[in-house]
């Protein structure tokens, strides 16, 4: 019985091992692209602000 | 299986957002507030708000991000400066502005308070507001260079289209088809409103939309331990979009409003962020995340 359950112990420890490692590896790829969006959209805001687009948006807000 | 931690071994961090959960209908009202707080108009109506607040509002302080798109679609222009904002609020925090901070979400709270027969209604054709969002802000609004989603919104109704006719009178004259066709629309919503669970949230809001494929990905999110979780749906229970939490922590559809963590009665659901979730889990031990 004991070498049964050893042997169980060696076939999921492994496989837990790994899906550790997936779950890792998601979240510092979840980061890495939360951190590219959040750069994308800083970027996206100051060239908006460099087209004026704030006075656009003020404008029509404005107009309304 | 884990073991549900006792109150004892909840960590600081946790407890930080329980708390926090359980004052989301003060931060609703501050957020209506703030968002139609009149008198900095002259300064901020320039920046789109986090929620949709419609800015013909005679008290709107800050511009409606959905109406902003809409006029640069309208002039062929790209709204950098608008999906900037609305990217950068998702990116952050998802869809909790829709939880947090939209004025006409709090507001089908409230009527959905109301005692009338409820009606539960699946999620699963909420893809709708995709097609609101590519329809009636991208293709229409470009080929007639008219905001067609404001034409037909009932936020912006309730909080523009009623009150500007009562309050100037000058105005009345104008009211035609459309002004009809918007009340029914508006009205429409209403009784759904008061039977099912933020039917505009879930099925028609653009802003929502945009903000839906961010959820997953966002800094703030939500985390449930399977190992623990005993799929009781006291989450869905009270969940203001219906949605069954342990399923996918980080669906479209998830609002970030909280409730369930503090009802969860093993309390395996846990806010979490990319790079930082070691600290905000649970019982805030090492590893344990």
């Amino acid at each position: 019985m004991n070498n049964k359950g050893s042997t169980d112990q060696m076939n999921v420890e492994p496989e837990q091992e790994s899906q550790g490692t997936a779950s890792v590896e998601g979240q510092r790829r979840l980061f890495l692209i939360n951190r590219v969006l959040i750069v994308l959209a800083v970027a996206a805001i100051l060239a908006g602000l460099f087209f004026d687009q704030w006075h656009i948006v003020l404008r029509n807000a404005i107009l309304l | 299986m884990n073991k549900p931690p006792n109150n004892n071994e909840l960590s600081e961090s946790w407890r930080f957002w329980l708390g926090l959960a359980q004052k989301r209908g003060f931060v609703q009202i501050m957020s209506a507030l703030t968002l139609n707080s009149y008198f900095t108009q002259r300064f901020t109506k320039g920046l789109p708000c986090p929620a949709l607040n419609c800015y013909a509002c005679p008290a709107a302080a800050f511009a409606c991000p959905i109406g902003s798109i809409q006029h640069f679609v309208g002039r062929r222009k790209v709204p950098l400066y608008v999906l900037g904002v609305v990217g950068l609020v998702g990116a952050l925090i998802g869809r909790a502005s829709c939880g947090w901070f939209c004025p006409f979400g709090w507001f089908q709270e409230l009527v959905y308070k109301l005692p009338t027969p409820k009606l539960r209604l699946p999620n699963r054709f909420n893809w709708t507001r995709y097609v609101v969002l590519a329809v009636l802000v991208g293709v229409v609004p470009t080929i007639t260079r008219e905001p067609w989603f404001c034409k037909l919104c009932p936020a912006g109704m309730l909080e523009a289209g009623i009150p500007v006719v009562l309050i100037e009178p000058g105005v009345r004259h104008l009211i035609g088809t459309l002004y009809w066709v918007k009340i029914g629309i508006l009205g429409v919503f209403l009784a759904w409103m008061s039977a099912t669970r933020r039917p505009f949230c879930r099925w028609a809001c653009p802003l929502g939309a945009l903000w839906s494929p961010l959820n997953p990905i966002s800094s703030f999110r939500l985390q449930v331990d399977q190992d623990i979780c005993i799929r009781c749906d006291r989450c869905q229970a009270v969940c203001p979009v219906d949605i069954r939490v342990y399923e996918d922590p980080t669906s479209g559809a998830c609002i970030r409003c909280l409730q369930c963590v503090p009802e969860c009665p093993v309390s395996c659901i846990s806010v979490t962020s990319p790079g930082w979730s070691v600290e905000a889990d649970r019982t805030g031990l090492p590893g344990a995340a």
